[in-house]
């Protein structure tokens, strides 16, 4: 009977255990950012492919929210408000991007919204993916470990 | 399914079922077609499902059509349930069930 043994894996994930705790939030911080920059641009495409532009000011809003720029998770969506575009009453202090991209997405009682997030969605699970994946081993490759 | 059957569906919960266009009822189900979702198989592409948007809109408080609508989308083999969202509109003191499905 054949048999099927590795010793390389066994080499890397022995060198992973001894990396500090520091190395591993920044390999960490550095993945995440990687899968952000790719989710950031997904988003820009999809609104724009939806059709979903008039100032542009949903579309050029999306970014990694601030409380999660750093540590074990990126939340990406269109941020702040659309302050001082408009004049009417509702918009003196402005309307959150996100919520209008949450209507745009859900609809409402006058149009059926169009989901496009989940187009978003799909895009994203493989380009973020990808990036993570490059960047993972680009930094293993720069320690010498693959 | 055809899409004529997938109205039938939610005909099963409701009278009160429009196509794209909402409606002035105090409670009502608003679908509408989204897109399309292809599988493929050797390159080549084997089955393609619609996605639909279907809302419950209703000034009930206590609806018992989101429940309705749920089991019947459940329970047929040939409609895939994404997700189901709830969300009040402030603006018209309406709550919106939000659903997308697939169906092939």
């Amino acid at each position: 009977m054949s048999t099927i043994s590795t010793s390389g894996l066994d080499e890397i994930t022995e060198s992973l255990k001894k990396l500090s705790t520091d190395i591993q939030s920044e390999l960490i911080d550095k993945m995440l950012d990687a899968g952000a920059e790719e989710s950031i641009t997904a988003w820009k495409d999809g609104i724009t492919a939806h059709g979903h532009v008039d100032t542009g000011a949903m579309r050029d809003s999306v970014a990694v929210s601030r409380a999660t720029k750093k540590g074990n998770i990126r939340e990406i969506y269109p941020q702040g408000t659309d302050k001082g575009k408009k004049k009417d009453r509702r918009k003196k202090k402005g309307v959150r991007n996100a919520e209008k991209a949450f209507i745009l997405h859900y609809g409402s009682t006058s149009f059926v919204g169009d989901r496009f997030v989940d187009d978003i969605d799909d895009v994203v699970q493989v380009k973020a993916t990808e990036a993570m994946e490059k960047t993972y081993n680009e930094y293993l490759k720069e320690k010498g470990l693959i | 399914m055809t899409l004529k059957q997938f109205r039938d569906v939610l005909l099963t919960v409701t009278d009160k079922v429009y196509h794209f266009e909402s409606s002035k009822e105090k409670e009502y189900i608003v679908w509408g077609e989204i897109g399309q979702k292809s599988l493929r198989a050797d390159g080549n592409i084997s089955e393609t499902g619609i996605r639909i948007a279907v809302d419950i809109f209703t000034a009930d408080e206590y609806s018992e059509l989101p429940g309705k609508l749920t089991k019947a989308l459940s329970e047929n083999d040939e409609i895939f349930l994404r997700d189901c969202l709830t969300d009040f509109e402030k603006d018209t003191g309406y709550i919106h069930y939000a659903y997308t499905c697939e169906v092939v």
